[in-house]
């Protein structure tokens, strides 16, 4: 009878009776799923077409993304310790695509993260900037020397459009705000609640999935053309494209 | 002569009168009902002893929908179609069981990918009673009601694989053949009919247990009205046509005490159906296609259902 009655008033919500314990530590998995458009991202093969029209195969893609923090159903925060918080997403290996964090059990609304490499970090000492930062073996390609710093995002391919450096474009972009003074750097930040919350308790998997769209590089505050804009290699040039990365993250969904 | 053509009128008449709706088995397939479960099973003729039918469902839905209704890489058409024996005995003037028993034969596609499932799904009994059966004249004609109540359960005969559950966890756990739970309904069904024209109300819920691998599917809410009307064609042709709408709404599944935020919500369909009977066979079809829906905050989108069945009358 009990059943009976809160069936018809609606109230009778089943308990999901879990106990977090934030003095413990669990994993947290973050996926960036490297997309084009509706398109999974095929490296060489893929041909997409860009907001302009221009029609691009994606022969590199390589990011940095660092310093994770991430904002409890409370309005609480964790930053990731800063040390152990700094990834290069390389397309071509798929052991990088999928950071793995150490935060409080818990369940979590937001999580914010830099696209590239803080000031800081990219003027410390060679021996703070070891693993992926490491110039001479990860993170080889994706640094320019000291005063320019890391490049954060290096996407190259090939496009009819380019025709003035013979069908292929090198996207490089990076500055963090030193020689010359351009920053580059970008808050990525996203809401959790929309796509289903991670909800972090040690001994089960919790990842969650992004996607991230090289398209959406093309798009956003600005429409960027292959034909007129095809190498980016300083800071200063690769503003306009900076500019449009927050576009590029969306969470699709939390795997519980 | 005119003694046989009034016995022959008289029966027909009961016939006639003895066609109020009934509903098949209220809780179908709540998996593939994607959350909102308990798809539409029609309206039935009435049957003085048995009825035995062989009924076929279909609907298909999108999962895994991305960002503001987007279509990402990872969007996967599905596709569940049952086919399924179905019986119902009266017991007396006020009692009556009903049986399903269905196979499931399901589909989802991602990105060219095809993977199917097929197999038995979940057995279910429902007994009925008639709590309230009057007819009374009103003006010239004739005003009929009906109140019946069930109570049923469902068997975990149908398989649910726990494995593929950690495959489904990208998006929410609809690829099984079962629950896996043993699960209980309720319902309750009211039909008033003047002469002709009736309206037909339907309300039903499944309580859902946990199963064996820790999932328990979100309990299930299901309303359906549909008005209809009676054209006699000939002496034994009865065309009977439908249409009215469903309401269905499915609570939260639980993963080892975890809410699964992709499950649950509601769903509204409108229905268009028909009934036929000749003497004792009947036909029937629906179409059902969504108003509007919220399901798994937009992660899933129901399409179109159907459904058609044949059915004897014994």
């Amino acid at each position: 009878m009990a059943a009976i009655l809160c069936a018809i008033l609606g109230s009778c919500k089943k308990n999901s009776s879990q106990d977090y314990d934030p003095s413990v530590k669990a994993s947290l998995s973050v996926e960036f799923d490297n997309v084009a458009g509706s398109s999974d991202l095929q490296l060489n093969t893929g041909l997409y077409t860009n907001a302009a029209g221009e029609n691009l195969r994606v022969t590199q893609l390589k990011y940095f993304v660092s310093n994770f923090v991430l904002t409890n159903i409370n309005g609480d925060n964790y930053t990731v310790p800063q040390d152990s918080c700094y990834f290069l997403i390389n397309e071509s290996d798929e052991n990088t695509h999928e950071p793995l964090l150490q935060v409080p059990e818990g369940e979590y609304k937001t999580l914010t993260f830099i696209l590239g490499v803080d000031s800081m970090r990219n003027t410390m000492d060679i021996s703070r900037r070891t693993g992926a930062l490491d110039p001479a073996a990860a993170a080889n390609g994706m640094y320019w020397g000291l005063n320019n710093g890391y490049i954060f995002f290096n996407m190259e391919g090939s496009s009819p459009a380019a025709s003035a450096a013979a069908g292929v474009f090198r996207y490089h972009i990076g500055g963090f705000g030193g020689t010359g003074g351009v920053q580059n750097i970008r808050t990525i930040q996203l809401d959790l609640t929309a796509r289903g919350i991670p909800k972090v308790k040690k001994g089960k998997e919790t990842n969650i999935h992004l996607l991230m769209d090289v398209l959406a590089a093309f798009q956003g505050a600005a429409n960027i053309h292959l034909a007129t804009l095809t190498t980016i290699d300083d800071p200063a040039s690769g503003q306009s494209v900076a500019n449009n990365f927050s576009g590029m993250f969306r969470h699709d969904h939390t795997e519980n | 002569m005119i003694t046989q053509k009034t016995n022959a009128m008289k029966k027909n008449l009961f016939l006639f009168c003895a066609i109020l709706f009934f509903p098949g088995a209220v809780n179908a397939c709540d998996i593939c009902g994607c959350g909102a479960g308990n798809n539409y099973i029609g309206i039935l003729p009435e049957f003085s002893k048995h009825i035995l039918g062989l009924r076929y469902r279909y609907n298909s839905l999108f999962t895994h929908v991305g960002v503001g209704g987007a279509t990402s890489y990872l969007t996967t058409r599905e596709q569940y179609s049952v086919l399924e024996w179905w019986a119902g005995w009266n017991i007396g003037k006020k009692f009556r069981l009903m049986a399903t028993i269905p196979y499931s034969f399901d589909e989802k596609r991602q990105q060219g990918i095809r993977l199917t499932k097929n197999g038995p799904g979940d057995v279910s009994v429902t007994g009925y009673y008639q709590l309230i059966s009057s007819r009374k004249t009103v003006g010239s004609k004739l005003l009929v009601q009906s109140l019946w109540i069930g109570a049923g359960i469902k068997a975990p005969t149908g398989k649910y694989i726990a494995t593929d559950r950690s495959d489904n966890a990208k998006t929410a756990n609809l690829f099984q053949l079962g629950t896996g739970s043993t699960d209980f309904t309720l319902s309750a069904l009211y039909d008033l009919r003047l002469q002709d024209a009736g309206i037909n109300t339907l309300a039903a819920w499944k309580l859902n247990t946990t199963n064996s691998a820790g999932y328990n599917y979100g309990n299930k809410l299901n309303v359906t009205t549909q008005l209809y009307y009676k054209f006699r064609v000939k002496d034994r042709l009865t065309i009977a046509p439908n249409a009215g709408i469903q309401y269905e709404n499915s609570g939260k599944d639980i993963d080892h005490a975890f809410i699964a935020d992709i499950s649950g919500g509601e769903l509204v369909m409108g229905t268009i159906g028909l009934e036929m009977w000749y003497k004792n066979i009947a036909i029937g079809g629906s179409f059902q296609t969504p108003f509007s829906q919220n399901l798994a905050n937009g992660i899933i989108k129901a399409n179109n259902r159907a459904m058609l069945h044949i059915s004897f009358l014994l």
